[in-house]
Protein backbone atom coordinates (compact mmCIF):
# COMPACT_ATOMS: atom_id res chain seq x y z
CA UNK A 1 0.00 0.00 0.00
CA UNK A 2 2.55 2.35 1.28
CA UNK A 3 4.35 1.38 -2.30
CA UNK A 4 8.07 0.66 -2.59
CA UNK A 5 9.03 4.48 -2.52
CA UNK A 6 8.55 5.18 1.11
CA UNK A 7 12.34 4.13 2.22
CA UNK A 8 13.81 7.48 3.47
CA UNK A 9 16.58 6.56 1.80
CA UNK A 10 15.27 7.21 -1.98
CA UNK A 11 16.09 10.56 -0.88
CA UNK A 12 15.38 13.06 1.60
CA UNK A 13 14.85 15.67 -1.30
CA UNK A 14 12.89 13.69 -3.14
CA UNK A 15 10.99 13.55 -0.08
CA UNK A 16 10.05 17.03 0.60
CA UNK A 17 9.68 18.22 -2.89
CA UNK A 18 6.71 15.25 -3.24
CA UNK A 19 5.64 16.79 -0.37
CA UNK A 20 5.75 20.21 -1.41
CA UNK A 21 3.96 19.33 -4.76
CA UNK A 22 1.09 17.47 -3.17
CA UNK A 23 0.35 20.01 -0.77
CA UNK A 24 0.78 23.01 -3.34
CA UNK A 25 -1.91 21.73 -5.81
CA UNK A 26 -5.05 19.80 -4.77
CA UNK A 27 -6.57 19.06 -8.19
CA UNK A 28 -3.88 16.81 -8.95
CA UNK A 29 -4.21 12.91 -9.06
CA UNK A 30 -1.14 12.39 -10.57
CA UNK A 31 1.57 9.22 -8.94
CA UNK A 32 3.53 12.35 -7.30
CA UNK A 33 0.31 12.85 -5.06
CA UNK A 34 0.90 9.41 -3.68
CA UNK A 35 4.03 10.31 -1.64
CA UNK A 36 5.73 8.10 0.86
CA UNK A 37 4.94 10.73 3.44
CA UNK A 38 0.63 10.54 3.22
CA UNK A 39 0.89 7.06 2.65
CA UNK A 40 2.78 6.69 5.85
CA UNK A 41 0.42 9.01 8.10
CA UNK A 42 -2.39 7.58 6.38
CA UNK A 43 -1.48 3.91 7.40
CA UNK A 44 -0.78 4.43 10.57
CA UNK A 45 -3.47 6.55 11.53
CA UNK A 46 -6.49 5.29 9.85
CA UNK A 47 -5.49 1.88 11.34
CA UNK A 48 -7.73 0.08 14.24
CA UNK A 49 -10.48 1.88 13.43
CA UNK A 50 -13.90 -0.48 14.52
CA UNK A 51 -15.11 2.07 17.18
CA UNK A 52 -18.41 1.60 18.67
CA UNK A 53 -20.23 0.79 15.47
CA UNK A 54 -23.39 -0.70 17.42
CA UNK A 55 -24.18 2.38 18.91
CA UNK A 56 -24.52 4.17 16.01
CA UNK A 57 -26.41 1.95 14.60
CA UNK A 58 -28.99 2.16 17.44
CA UNK A 59 -28.98 5.67 17.08
CA UNK A 60 -29.64 5.60 13.42
CA UNK A 61 -32.61 3.11 14.12
CA UNK A 62 -33.78 5.29 16.60
CA UNK A 63 -34.09 8.69 14.18
CA UNK A 64 -35.07 6.41 11.84
CA UNK A 65 -37.98 4.97 13.27
CA UNK A 66 -39.49 8.15 15.28
CA UNK A 67 -38.98 10.16 11.90
CA UNK A 68 -36.35 12.49 12.11
CA UNK A 69 -34.73 11.74 9.35
CA UNK A 70 -37.46 12.28 7.36
CA UNK A 71 -38.30 15.59 9.37
CA UNK A 72 -35.05 16.96 9.64
CA UNK A 73 -34.33 20.17 7.36
CA UNK A 74 -31.00 20.11 5.96
CA UNK A 75 -29.39 23.71 6.79
CA UNK A 76 -26.83 25.62 4.99
CA UNK A 77 -24.08 23.35 6.67
CA UNK A 78 -25.70 20.15 5.81
CA UNK A 79 -25.44 20.82 2.25
CA UNK A 80 -22.24 19.89 1.00
CA UNK A 81 -23.52 18.99 -2.88
CA UNK A 82 -20.68 20.07 -5.57
CA UNK A 83 -22.11 23.39 -6.33
CA UNK A 84 -19.80 26.21 -6.61
CA UNK A 85 -18.85 26.34 -10.20
CA UNK A 86 -23.48 26.53 -10.48
CA UNK A 87 -23.23 29.51 -7.82
CA UNK A 88 -20.81 31.04 -10.25
CA UNK A 89 -22.25 31.34 -13.40
CA UNK A 90 -25.77 32.02 -11.28
CA UNK A 91 -24.01 34.68 -10.05
CA UNK A 92 -22.46 36.25 -13.56
CA UNK A 93 -25.98 35.50 -14.97
CA UNK A 94 -27.60 37.82 -12.62
CA UNK A 95 -25.39 40.63 -13.04
CA UNK A 96 -25.60 40.31 -16.77
CA UNK A 97 -29.40 39.82 -16.53
CA UNK A 98 -29.62 43.14 -14.07
CA UNK A 99 -27.17 45.09 -16.52
CA UNK A 100 -28.81 43.94 -20.10
CA UNK A 101 -32.39 42.99 -19.02
CA UNK A 102 -33.13 45.91 -16.53
CA UNK A 103 -33.91 47.74 -19.72
CA UNK A 104 -36.74 45.32 -21.11
CA UNK A 105 -37.92 44.61 -17.34
CA UNK A 106 -38.26 47.70 -16.36
CA UNK A 107 -40.10 48.66 -19.76
CA UNK A 108 -42.77 45.41 -18.98
CA UNK A 109 -43.56 47.07 -15.72
CA UNK A 110 -44.41 50.20 -17.24
CA UNK A 111 -47.15 48.63 -18.90
CA UNK A 112 -48.28 46.78 -16.25
CA UNK A 113 -50.87 46.92 -14.11
CA UNK A 114 -49.47 47.09 -10.32
CA UNK A 115 -52.53 45.32 -8.82
CA UNK A 116 -52.04 42.18 -11.54
CA UNK A 117 -49.07 41.76 -10.72
CA UNK A 118 -49.92 41.11 -6.78
CA UNK A 119 -52.67 39.22 -7.44
CA UNK A 120 -50.59 37.25 -9.66
CA UNK A 121 -48.26 36.09 -6.66
CA UNK A 122 -49.72 36.09 -3.68
CA UNK A 123 -53.60 36.01 -4.43
CA UNK A 124 -53.45 32.61 -6.07
CA UNK A 125 -56.38 30.39 -5.01
CA UNK A 126 -55.39 26.91 -4.59
CA UNK A 127 -58.11 25.69 -5.61
CA UNK A 128 -58.26 23.39 -8.75
CA UNK A 129 -61.15 25.52 -10.33
CA UNK A 130 -58.13 28.33 -10.99
CA UNK A 131 -59.53 30.69 -13.11
CA UNK A 132 -57.24 31.81 -15.74
CA UNK A 133 -55.37 34.29 -13.69
CA UNK A 134 -55.82 37.35 -14.81
CA UNK A 135 -54.69 37.97 -18.25
CA UNK A 136 -51.22 39.43 -18.35
CA UNK A 137 -52.16 42.53 -20.24
CA UNK A 138 -51.54 43.21 -23.64
CA UNK A 139 -48.85 40.70 -24.97
CA UNK A 140 -48.08 43.12 -27.67
CA UNK A 141 -46.65 46.01 -25.80
CA UNK A 142 -43.58 44.45 -24.13
CA UNK A 143 -41.64 43.64 -27.43
CA UNK A 144 -42.17 46.51 -29.40
CA UNK A 145 -41.24 48.93 -26.41
CA UNK A 146 -37.82 48.06 -26.69
CA UNK A 147 -36.47 49.75 -29.94
CA UNK A 148 -34.35 46.63 -30.96
CA UNK A 149 -35.86 43.18 -29.83
CA UNK A 150 -33.46 40.98 -31.20
CA UNK A 151 -30.80 42.63 -29.21
CA UNK A 152 -32.36 42.71 -25.83
CA UNK A 153 -33.47 38.96 -26.27
CA UNK A 154 -30.43 37.80 -26.99
CA UNK A 155 -28.95 38.24 -23.78
CA UNK A 156 -31.81 38.51 -21.71
CA UNK A 157 -33.16 35.26 -22.14
CA UNK A 158 -30.78 33.02 -20.19
CA UNK A 159 -29.71 36.19 -17.96
CA UNK A 160 -32.89 37.05 -16.72
CA UNK A 161 -33.07 38.75 -13.63
CA UNK A 162 -32.70 35.43 -11.13
CA UNK A 163 -35.72 35.82 -8.98
CA UNK A 164 -38.24 35.38 -11.18
CA UNK A 165 -41.61 35.65 -8.85
CA UNK A 166 -43.14 32.69 -11.61
CA UNK A 167 -45.04 29.93 -10.63
CA UNK A 168 -43.89 27.55 -12.53
CA UNK A 169 -40.60 28.69 -12.55
CA UNK A 170 -40.39 28.24 -8.89
CA UNK A 171 -42.89 24.91 -9.46
CA UNK A 172 -40.25 23.53 -11.45
CA UNK A 173 -37.48 23.85 -9.01
CA UNK A 174 -39.47 22.79 -6.19
CA UNK A 175 -39.45 19.45 -8.43
CA UNK A 176 -35.78 19.26 -9.42
CA UNK A 177 -34.31 20.43 -6.12
CA UNK A 178 -34.36 18.79 -2.68
CA UNK A 179 -35.06 20.58 0.62
CA UNK A 180 -32.35 23.36 0.43
CA UNK A 181 -33.88 25.17 -2.16
CA UNK A 182 -37.21 25.49 0.45
CA UNK A 183 -35.63 28.06 2.97
CA UNK A 184 -34.99 29.89 -1.01
CA UNK A 185 -37.24 33.13 -1.83
CA UNK A 186 -38.68 31.01 -4.27
CA UNK A 187 -39.87 28.23 -1.34
CA UNK A 188 -41.35 30.85 0.66
CA UNK A 189 -43.22 32.27 -2.67
CA UNK A 190 -44.47 28.95 -3.21
CA UNK A 191 -45.78 28.87 -0.35
CA UNK A 192 -47.22 31.94 -0.26
CA UNK A 193 -49.12 31.14 -3.50
CA UNK A 194 -50.02 27.45 -2.93
CA UNK A 195 -51.59 28.96 0.55
CA UNK A 196 -49.28 26.36 2.69
CA UNK A 197 -46.10 24.50 2.90
CA UNK A 198 -48.87 21.12 2.65
CA UNK A 199 -50.24 22.55 -0.71
CA UNK A 200 -47.39 23.50 -2.51
CA UNK A 201 -47.10 20.34 -4.00
CA UNK A 202 -50.76 20.06 -5.48
CA UNK A 203 -50.24 23.71 -6.05
CA UNK A 204 -47.27 22.97 -8.25
CA UNK A 205 -48.96 19.74 -9.66
CA UNK A 206 -51.73 21.96 -11.03
CA UNK A 207 -49.67 24.48 -12.25
CA UNK A 208 -47.35 22.50 -14.07
CA UNK A 209 -50.15 20.96 -15.79
CA UNK A 210 -52.65 23.61 -16.72
CA UNK A 211 -52.91 23.98 -20.24
CA UNK A 212 -51.17 26.77 -21.88
CA UNK A 213 -54.26 28.59 -22.34
CA UNK A 214 -54.93 28.24 -18.93
CA UNK A 215 -51.77 30.14 -17.20
CA UNK A 216 -50.30 33.00 -17.79
CA UNK A 217 -47.26 32.32 -18.91
CA UNK A 218 -44.21 34.02 -19.23
CA UNK A 219 -44.80 35.77 -22.06
CA UNK A 220 -44.60 38.97 -19.88
CA UNK A 221 -41.22 38.01 -18.36
CA UNK A 222 -38.59 39.29 -19.97
CA UNK A 223 -37.01 36.47 -21.22
CA UNK A 224 -39.23 37.11 -23.62
CA UNK A 225 -39.17 40.34 -25.32
CA UNK A 226 -37.25 39.42 -28.63
CA UNK A 227 -40.51 36.79 -28.42
CA UNK A 228 -43.05 38.98 -30.40
CA UNK A 229 -45.41 36.74 -30.73
CA UNK A 230 -47.56 35.97 -27.25
CA UNK A 231 -50.12 34.09 -29.03
CA UNK A 232 -48.58 30.63 -28.34
CA UNK A 233 -46.67 31.17 -24.98
CA UNK A 234 -46.36 27.36 -24.58
CA UNK A 235 -43.09 25.12 -23.78
CA UNK A 236 -40.08 27.34 -24.70
CA UNK A 237 -40.72 30.29 -23.08
CA UNK A 238 -41.85 28.39 -19.72
CA UNK A 239 -38.73 26.62 -20.33
CA UNK A 240 -36.81 29.62 -20.21
CA UNK A 241 -38.49 31.18 -17.41
CA UNK A 242 -37.83 28.00 -15.44
CA UNK A 243 -33.98 28.22 -16.11
CA UNK A 244 -34.02 31.53 -13.94
CA UNK A 245 -35.79 30.45 -11.44
CA UNK A 246 -34.49 27.42 -10.65
CA UNK A 247 -31.19 29.00 -10.27
CA UNK A 248 -32.69 31.87 -8.26
CA UNK A 249 -34.31 29.17 -5.56
CA UNK A 250 -30.71 27.62 -5.16
CA UNK A 251 -29.29 30.12 -3.93
CA UNK B 1 -14.36 16.95 -10.21
CA UNK B 2 -10.51 16.17 -10.69
CA UNK B 3 -10.05 17.30 -6.75
CA UNK B 4 -10.81 13.81 -5.09
CA UNK B 5 -7.63 11.99 -6.09
CA UNK B 6 -4.95 12.99 -3.41
CA UNK B 7 -5.34 9.64 -1.36
CA UNK B 8 -6.42 6.40 -3.25
CA UNK B 9 -8.75 5.11 -1.30
CA UNK B 10 -10.91 7.99 -0.77
CA UNK B 11 -11.97 8.35 -4.58
CA UNK B 12 -12.30 4.37 -4.78
CA UNK B 13 -14.66 4.28 -2.02
CA UNK B 14 -16.71 7.74 -2.55
CA UNK B 15 -18.66 6.31 -5.24
CA UNK B 16 -19.50 3.45 -2.98
CA UNK B 17 -19.79 5.42 -0.02
CA UNK B 18 -22.30 8.09 -1.88
CA UNK B 19 -24.62 5.19 -2.82
CA UNK B 20 -24.50 3.75 0.82
CA UNK B 21 -25.48 7.01 2.61
CA UNK B 22 -28.30 7.02 -0.04
CA UNK B 23 -29.59 4.43 0.92
CA UNK B 24 -29.36 5.03 4.51
CA UNK B 25 -30.85 8.21 4.00
CA UNK B 26 -33.88 6.19 2.97
CA UNK B 27 -33.90 3.86 5.71
CA UNK B 28 -31.58 0.61 5.05
CA UNK B 29 -29.67 0.20 8.30
CA UNK B 30 -26.93 -2.04 6.50
CA UNK B 31 -26.61 0.56 4.05
CA UNK B 32 -25.49 2.91 6.96
CA UNK B 33 -23.28 0.82 8.15
CA UNK B 34 -21.50 0.21 5.41
CA UNK B 35 -20.99 3.84 5.10
CA UNK B 36 -19.88 3.98 8.93
CA UNK B 37 -16.86 1.55 8.13
CA UNK B 38 -15.80 3.55 5.11
CA UNK B 39 -16.11 6.57 6.86
CA UNK B 40 -14.86 5.82 10.72
CA UNK B 41 -11.45 5.45 10.13
CA UNK B 42 -10.40 8.36 8.86
CA UNK B 43 -12.22 10.01 11.32
CA UNK B 44 -11.12 8.24 14.13
CA UNK B 45 -7.46 9.19 12.90
CA UNK B 46 -8.78 13.01 12.61
CA UNK B 47 -10.02 12.89 15.94
CA UNK B 48 -6.93 11.39 17.36
CA UNK B 49 -4.79 14.03 16.02
CA UNK B 50 -6.88 16.36 17.80
CA UNK B 51 -7.61 15.22 21.19
CA UNK B 52 -5.48 11.43 21.83
CA UNK B 53 -6.75 8.74 23.66
CA UNK B 54 -10.11 10.35 24.04
CA UNK B 55 -10.93 10.36 20.06
CA UNK B 56 -12.98 7.14 20.13
CA UNK B 57 -15.09 8.93 22.53
CA UNK B 58 -15.53 11.73 20.52
CA UNK B 59 -15.92 9.67 17.39
CA UNK B 60 -18.33 7.48 19.46
CA UNK B 61 -20.86 10.83 20.02
CA UNK B 62 -20.31 12.06 16.49
CA UNK B 63 -21.73 9.21 15.05
CA UNK B 64 -24.94 9.76 17.23
CA UNK B 65 -24.94 13.50 15.71
CA UNK B 66 -24.44 11.74 12.37
CA UNK B 67 -27.18 9.23 12.65
CA UNK B 68 -29.38 11.39 14.20
CA UNK B 69 -28.73 14.35 11.47
CA UNK B 70 -28.64 12.06 8.54
CA UNK B 71 -31.97 13.31 7.09
CA UNK B 72 -30.28 16.69 6.62
CA UNK B 73 -27.02 15.57 4.98
CA UNK B 74 -26.84 16.67 0.89
CA UNK B 75 -24.14 15.34 -1.12
CA UNK B 76 -22.49 12.62 -2.33
CA UNK B 77 -19.78 10.49 -0.92
CA UNK B 78 -16.78 13.24 -0.72
CA UNK B 79 -19.77 15.32 1.06
CA UNK B 80 -20.52 12.88 2.93
CA UNK B 81 -16.71 12.90 4.00
CA UNK B 82 -16.63 16.91 4.85
CA UNK B 83 -19.81 16.58 6.63
CA UNK B 84 -18.72 14.08 9.25
CA UNK B 85 -15.44 16.00 9.51
CA UNK B 86 -17.05 18.83 10.53
CA UNK B 87 -19.63 17.05 12.92
CA UNK B 88 -16.25 15.08 14.18
CA UNK B 89 -14.83 18.68 14.82
CA UNK B 90 -17.14 20.47 16.20
CA UNK B 91 -17.27 17.26 18.98
CA UNK B 92 -14.11 17.56 19.01
CA UNK B 93 -13.49 21.20 20.21
CA UNK B 94 -16.16 20.69 22.28
CA UNK B 95 -14.59 18.38 23.89
CA UNK B 96 -11.23 20.28 24.19
CA UNK B 97 -13.38 23.09 25.83
CA UNK B 98 -14.64 21.14 28.50
CA UNK B 99 -10.91 19.57 29.55
CA UNK B 100 -9.69 23.20 29.65
CA UNK B 101 -12.68 24.04 31.98
CA UNK B 102 -11.46 21.15 34.57
CA UNK B 103 -7.87 19.98 32.99
CA UNK B 104 -7.08 16.71 34.33
CA UNK B 105 -3.67 16.34 32.57
CA UNK B 106 -4.99 17.01 28.67
CA UNK B 107 -4.21 14.07 26.14
CA UNK B 108 -1.23 15.97 24.50
CA UNK B 109 0.64 16.44 27.72
CA UNK B 110 0.24 13.08 27.82
CA UNK B 111 1.35 12.24 24.30
CA UNK B 112 4.03 14.35 24.67
CA UNK B 113 5.32 12.02 28.02
CA UNK B 114 5.48 9.08 26.34
CA UNK B 115 7.28 11.16 23.04
CA UNK B 116 9.34 7.93 21.47
CA UNK B 117 12.93 8.70 21.10
CA UNK B 118 14.20 9.71 18.10
CA UNK B 119 15.94 6.77 16.98
CA UNK B 120 12.70 4.28 17.38
CA UNK B 121 10.65 6.62 15.35
CA UNK B 122 13.28 7.02 12.91
CA UNK B 123 13.87 3.17 12.57
CA UNK B 124 9.55 2.89 12.34
CA UNK B 125 9.86 5.47 9.55
CA UNK B 126 11.88 3.38 7.45
CA UNK B 127 8.63 0.94 6.92
CA UNK B 128 6.02 2.54 8.81
CA UNK B 129 5.20 4.56 11.01
CA UNK B 130 3.35 3.41 14.04
CA UNK B 131 0.00 5.14 14.75
CA UNK B 132 1.88 6.77 17.85
CA UNK B 133 4.65 8.02 16.00
CA UNK B 134 2.45 9.71 13.53
CA UNK B 135 0.45 11.29 15.85
CA UNK B 136 3.57 12.53 17.95
CA UNK B 137 4.54 14.04 14.22
CA UNK B 138 1.27 15.33 13.65
CA UNK B 139 0.62 17.11 16.78
CA UNK B 140 3.85 18.81 16.96
CA UNK B 141 2.75 20.70 14.36
CA UNK B 142 1.15 24.05 14.56
CA UNK B 143 -2.66 23.16 15.18
CA UNK B 144 -3.88 24.69 11.89
CA UNK B 145 -1.34 22.86 10.06
CA UNK B 146 -1.56 19.54 11.62
CA UNK B 147 -5.31 19.59 11.25
CA UNK B 148 -4.92 20.70 7.52
CA UNK B 149 -2.76 17.36 7.04
CA UNK B 150 -5.31 15.08 8.49
CA UNK B 151 -8.39 16.37 7.26
CA UNK B 152 -5.90 15.64 3.22
CA UNK B 153 -4.21 12.94 3.95
CA UNK B 154 -5.75 11.25 6.58
CA UNK B 155 -9.64 11.87 6.26
CA UNK B 156 -9.45 11.83 2.10
CA UNK B 157 -10.96 15.43 1.98
CA UNK B 158 -9.91 17.67 -1.14
CA UNK B 159 -8.54 21.09 -0.25
CA UNK B 160 -11.94 22.66 -0.92
CA UNK B 161 -13.43 20.56 1.47
CA UNK B 162 -11.07 20.79 4.10
CA UNK B 163 -11.23 24.68 4.03
CA UNK B 164 -14.77 24.26 4.32
CA UNK B 165 -14.40 21.97 7.32
CA UNK B 166 -12.17 24.28 9.20
CA UNK B 167 -13.74 27.73 8.02
CA UNK B 168 -11.12 28.87 6.39
CA UNK B 169 -10.32 29.81 2.96
CA UNK B 170 -9.09 27.27 0.63
CA UNK B 171 -6.08 29.18 0.30
CA UNK B 172 -4.83 29.17 3.90
CA UNK B 173 -5.39 25.37 4.30
CA UNK B 174 -3.28 24.78 1.09
CA UNK B 175 -1.22 26.56 2.57
CA UNK B 176 -1.15 25.10 6.40
CA UNK B 177 -0.84 21.61 4.41
CA UNK B 178 1.92 22.30 2.71
CA UNK B 179 4.19 23.74 5.61
CA UNK B 180 2.60 21.01 7.73
CA UNK B 181 3.95 17.98 5.24
CA UNK B 182 7.50 20.01 3.98
CA UNK B 183 7.53 20.24 8.18
CA UNK B 184 6.77 16.62 8.54
CA UNK B 185 9.20 15.58 5.96
CA UNK B 186 12.29 17.40 7.14
CA UNK B 187 11.83 16.17 10.27
CA UNK B 188 11.63 12.31 8.89
CA UNK B 189 14.14 12.71 7.02
CA UNK B 190 16.19 13.83 10.05
CA UNK B 191 18.30 11.59 12.45
CA UNK B 192 15.05 11.33 14.10
CA UNK B 193 11.63 12.98 14.83
CA UNK B 194 12.88 15.58 17.25
CA UNK B 195 14.65 17.72 14.62
CA UNK B 196 13.39 20.42 16.37
CA UNK B 197 11.35 20.60 19.59
CA UNK B 198 7.89 19.53 19.11
CA UNK B 199 5.62 22.59 19.59
CA UNK B 200 2.06 22.51 21.24
CA UNK B 201 -0.79 21.67 19.35
CA UNK B 202 -2.10 25.06 18.28
CA UNK B 203 0.71 27.23 18.74
CA UNK B 204 1.72 29.34 15.73
CA UNK B 205 4.91 29.32 13.66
Amino acid sequence: MTGAGNRPAGGPERERTEAADMAGRHGGRGPADRVPLESLLATALRADAAGREDRALAAFRDARDSGTHQAARTRRRDDWRPRRPARRITLSVLAAGLALGGVAYAAIDAGRPAPGDTDRHRDRPPAATTPPPPARPTPEAPAPTSADPTRTSAPADPDRPAPAPDPEADCRAYERLPDPARNATAWRRLVAAAGGEDEVAAYCARRLTTPPTARPAPPDRPADPGRPTRTHPGNGSAQSANKGGSKGGKQ
Amino acid sequence: MGQRGELRRAPAYDGELGAAVARAQEGDEAAFAVAYRIVQPGLLGYLRGLVGDDAEDVASDAWLEIARDLGRFRGDGAGFRGWTATIARHRALDHLRRQRVRPRGSALERDLLDLPGPHSTHDQALESLSTEAALTLIRALPRDQAEAVLLRVVVGLDGPAAARVLGKRPGAVRTAAYRGLKKLARQLRADGVTDEPPRTLGEST
